[in-house]
């Protein structure tokens, strides 16, 4: 009896716990970067929700993880049943605009690589637990791209001021990538983004990494997202060659 | 390229910059995913439409991200889950209402207030015998907690019933729903605190 109390009252904790739960974003970036796995080991027949009690007790409180993990979970039965998939009556044609253009043969392509080669090494330092890049007219002039392929995304084809991409800036930093776009060469504010790829880390287990960008007086910070991504909106471009953009050094792993 | 390219032949190819076997491939994995995301978006408003912006959202990721797929023999798996993340992510902005109703409940009569004489198990059985769900949602939540049963065993439970169209994910959209509604009673939330505090 006494341990029927007990189960009873295991059982009421856990449904009140779940009541109580208030999911903020953290907490349904989480849950959808598992939600795969979750599915899939459902879908196979395993305990899923044993495997994964962090995510069935989120899917209990947050109704749109629900929704979406409802979504994932009809779709994969339907593969995995071999059931006819709904098939589109045609397929568009995509837009592969984005694709690098091909590389430029001959010294002009070695003369820019030296270039972006020498103000990289001018521009990036570690000052305690961050690594600082600084960007500068001779890496941003260094980094444009000799034809600037647009990015294909809804809408309008922002155009690329310039890419530039660090391998191994650090031995914790397997890459550093940033771009900068802006709605055509007229704009006065455009977008950067910085991608981070960790040593030994991927998606989706790339997000948290602290960016701060400075231009002029006007401080930024973000986090990254799971592609170890983050997007600084409305950057006005002509502060970005005085820019300076850090990254908060992850523990070594 | 032909559409039966294996995975880490169609990923070598992606890496090509600049050549016509990356163009092949991208169109390649295009062709792949866009049957993905059309599966999981068909039924909607604007369905194609929005299958093929997500489809384009999950190619650039590839494109930019393909350094971090470390087992290029699981290429097209990887680029499918990068896809359904893609749809995933776009239905949760505001602008992208579900559609398609899930066998559901209807809307009954409001919660009486929690009666402080009863212990925390019998008080959670009493908001939710006497709370604003539906017979099906009773036994959703009270199945699933009280019961420690499946979300297989309870979809089987409700198709026993009567309706054929219960899956497993029904009933958990269904419990976070009921739970949600549930959780807008402040009176019986405030009395789970006093409870759970330490």
């Amino acid at each position: 009896m006494a341990e029927k109390s007990q189960r009873e009252m295991e059982q009421a904790r856990r449904l009140a716990a779940s009541l109580l739960a208030a999911p903020d974003d953290q907490a349904c970036q989480a849950c959808l970067d598992r939600v795969e796995e979750y599915v899939a080991a459902q879908v196979a027949g395993k305990p899923y929700a044993q495997l994964f009690p962090d995510v069935a007790q989120h899917l209990d409180a947050c109704v749109a993880c629900a929704e979406s993990y409802a979504l994932l979970y009809e779709a994969q039965l339907r593969a995995a049943q071999h059931d006819s998939l709904p098939l589109p009556a045609r397929i568009p044609a995509p837009d592969l605009s984005f694709l690098a253009p091909r590389p430029v043969a001959g010294a002009a392509l070695s003369d820019r690589a030296a270039q972006l080669r020498a103000a990289l090494t001018m521009a990036v330092e570690q000052t305690g637990e961050r690594l600082r890049l600084r960007l500068t007219q001779a890496l941003l002039a260094a980094s444009r791209p000799p034809v600037a392929p647009a990015l294909a995304v809804r809408g309008n084809q922002p155009r690329l001021m310039f890419d530039l991409t660090l391998d191994s800036p650090h031995p914790t930093i397997e890459r550093l990538q940033l771009s900068a776009s802006a709605a055509d060469d007229a704009a006065e504010r455009g977008d950067l983004r910085v991608q981070v790829a960790l040593q030994g880390r991927e998606w989706p287990d790339l997000a948290g990494v602290a960016i701060t960008l400075t231009l002029g007086a006007e401080q930024r910070a973000a986090l990254t997202d799971p592609w170890g991504e983050t997007v600084f909106a409305g950057v006005p471009l002509a502060l970005l060659e005085a820019a300076l953009v850090e990254v908060e050094l992850p523990p070594a792993m | 390229m032909d559409s039966n390219t294996d995975s880490a032949s169609l990923y070598t190819a992606c890496l090509q910059d600049g050549s016509d076997a990356q163009i092949d491939a991208f169109q390649q994995l295009w062709s792949y995913l866009y049957r993905v995301t059309y599966a999981m978006t068909h039924a909607r408003p604007n369905g194609e439409a929005l299958a093929a912006d997500c489809t384009q959202t999950a190619l650039i990721k590839i494109h930019r991200n393909l350094a971090q797929c470390r087992d290029p023999a699981s290429f097209r798996a990887w680029a499918a889950q990068i896809a359904r993340r893609a749809v995933i992510d776009a239905l949760r902005q505001p602008d992208h209402a579900r559609q398609v109703p899930f066998p559901d409940d209807e809307r009954v009569q409001a919660a009486p207030p929690p009666d402080d004489s009863l212990d925390l198990h019998h008080m959670l059985l009493e908001a939710i015998q006497h709370g604003p769900l539906s017979e099906r949602s009773r036994r959703v939540v009270i199945g699933r907690f009280f019961h420690e049963q499946s979300d297989e065993k309870l979809a089987g439970d409700e198709r026993s019933l009567g309706d054929e169209r219960v899956l497993p994910s029904h009933i958990q959209v269904t419990r976070a729903k009921n739970l949600a509604k549930l959780r807008q009673d402040t009176a019986l939330l405030d009395r789970l605190r006093d409870y759970l505090a330490p």
